[in-house]
């Protein structure tokens, strides 16, 4: 897969599970890992990323089993660009159906 | 810790050496809460590494986001970048230690710092006339037990600065006593105790007097020392720096990432240790090897002599100025140099290269050796080859000297004086000895 596509993908996948409700680093990670094939190390490297850029706010919290957990919380700017990437993201994929569906009903 | 991890980590926090500190602290963190959150899942180190993918590329992609231009703009506030050049947490000779108050702390001031093993990231050690053992407990603070029968004459500093555990003990140096301590020291032994928890790294600075740690678990950990021996045992350490001066290094049921060790005049041991790349140097200092483990390892001497017996790895590499050289049983690639030493190997399971000045060459070889080329100048070489060798290749000369050949089954091909080349059976290693001004021996056990 195109690595700039993917980046997007993931990226827009992390900020949707996180407008759910609040989620930390390997919970995010492990996610996404079960759907796709994707070096685990480098969904840090985003995480804070979307983090600088204000797309989330993190907080510690204590965890139950280990060590205490970095939690990602969406803000309000990052909830404004998951839509945008949302929308992005539909048009996109939705011309990738119509081509699809086009060809393969011929 | 498992090595992959360590490696993982050590290998991490090196390429970000550039970012700033508080920065890549937090990234380590988030890592090493990733390790302990997939192992709960069950997950072993080596999945855990493998599924995170290329140490590189995670780097790259965190050094990408601090070029300029890609610089945040607009931050959650959460990020505080410090001044892009990266603070060296210690002065070259360590002595400068860059911390303005310097309070005295009680234990029990420490112990209202709760978690401290899991908050700190970075130790200090520094003494000066006293020895120190360092080891880990099943505790999540740092303590210290100082004894010394004329306590009157230390003073001992302990104090946590942000992330960072230091704890200094200096000697009262007044009037005379600043020049004659070295007589009336009475001595002190500094007892420091790591929390397990702990893993950043640590650095450990004794002027004088010896230095002993014991079950370590460090990413990274710089010992130096002045005047007293070191020795370590039982620990993981993802990178390890030892500079001696005066004493010697001791290191034993070891597993480091990266070592690297440096005794100036005193001796080097090491006694089941396992690495990833070594490096070891000494000047007139010897080296003893035993059970050695390492990829790399690359030992210098300048006039000691370096002893090696029972070693695995991949690409090891010696060299001597005057020293002399011994190797037994080594399953590796093996390169020996020495410029006046004599070199002797035996039961190499692998390539051999030697190259010998003036020095005399002693070498074995048995049906597992490779290659081998073996070089000399002013000096003999006595091959014994191993009965049980069914096929090889062998050229050997003696430019001003004799050689002699006492093998059965070697076929010769071409030959002269002083040069011949043939071989036992067809194809095999080759074989190759030659020297200018000395003899060339073979013969078969």
């Amino acid at each position: 897969m195109n690595v700039q596509f993917k980046k997007g993908a993931l990226e827009l996948c992390v900020l949707v599970l996180t407008y759910e409700q609040d989620r930390y680093g390997y919970e995010l990670v492990h996610r996404i890992s079960e759907k796709f094939l994707v070096a685990e190390g480098t969904m840090y490297p985003l995480l804070r990323r979307l983090t600088q850029e204000g797309y989330f706010s993190t907080y510690l919290k204590e965890s139950p089993e280990g060590p205490s957990r970095k939690y990602y919380k969406l803000t309000e700017t990052g909830e404004t660009y998951m839509r945008e990437m949302m929308a992005e993201w539909s048009r996109f994929s939705e011309g990738v159906d119509e081509i699809i569906m086009e060809v393969m009903k011929a | 810790m498992s090595m992959q991890r360590l490696e993982f980590l050590v290998k991490l926090e090196r390429l970000l050496e550039g970012i700033p500190d508080s920065e890549r602290k937090e990234i380590m963190s988030d890592f090493e809460t990733h390790f302990e959150e997939a192992r709960e899942m069950g997950k072993t180190d080596e999945e855990i590494v493998r599924s995170l993918g290329s140490v590189q590329s995670i780097a790259d992609e965190i050094i990408e986001q601090y070029r300029p231009h890609a610089a945040p703009s607009g931050g959650s506030g959460e990020e505080k970048p410090e001044s892009g050049e990266r603070k060296e947490p210690f002065q070259a000779g360590g002595l400068n230690f860059d911390l303005p108050n310097f309070g005295h702390s009680s234990p029990e001031r420490d112990l209202a710092y709760g978690h401290v093993g899991a908050a700190i990231h970075a130790a200090n050690i520094m003494t000066d006339m006293a020895d120190v053992f360092t080891e880990s407990y099943d505790g999540d603070t740092f303590a210290y037990r100082f004894d010394s029968s004329d306590p009157e004459q230390y003073e001992v500093i302990e104090e946590i600065s942000h992330d960072t555990y230091n704890i200094k003990v200096m000697l009262r140096r007044t009037g005379a006593k600043r020049f004659f301590s070295f007589i009336s020291s009475a001595g002190a032994d500094l007892h420091v105790r790591v929390p397990q928890s702990f893993r950043g790294s640590m650095r450990l600075h004794s002027n004088s007097g010896d230095v002993k740690l014991r079950y370590l678990q460090n990413e990274q950990l710089h010992i130096q020392v002045n005047s007293g021996d070191a020795s370590i045992e039982n620990s993981s350490i993802g990178l390890l720096r030892i500079d001696a001066k005066s004493g010697d290094v001791e290191m034993e049921n070891c597993r480091f990432g990266v070592l690297e060790a440096e005794a100036l005049s005193g001796d080097l041991a090491m006694e089941n240790v396992a690495a990833q790349r070594a490096h070891l140097k000494s000047t007139s200092g010897d080296m003893e090897l035993e059970d050695v483990e390492a990829g790399e390892l690359v030992m210098e001497l300048l006039s000691g002599d370096l002893n090696v017996r029972d070693g695995r790895g991949v690409n090891w590499s010696c060299s001597t100025a005057s020293g002399d050289v011994k190797l037994v049983r080594i399953a590796a690639d093996v390169e020996a140099a020495s410029a006046s030493g004599d070199v002797a190997v035996q039961d190499i399971c692998g390539t051999l290269r030697v190259d010998v000045k003036s020095g005399d060459i002693r070498c074995a070889i048995g049906p597992d050796t490779g290659a081998c080329y073996i070089d000399n100048v002013a000096g003999s070489i006595d091959a014994r080859l191993a009965s049980s060798i069914r096929q090889m290749q062998l050229e050997a000369s003696a430019l001003l000297g004799d050689l002699s050949l006492n093998v059965p089954l070697l076929q010769r091909r071409k030959g002269s004086d002083g040069f011949f080349e043939g071989g036992i059976g067809e194809g095999g290693p080759l074989v190759r000895l030659s020297t200018k001004v000395g003899d060339v021996n073979v013969k078969m056990d």
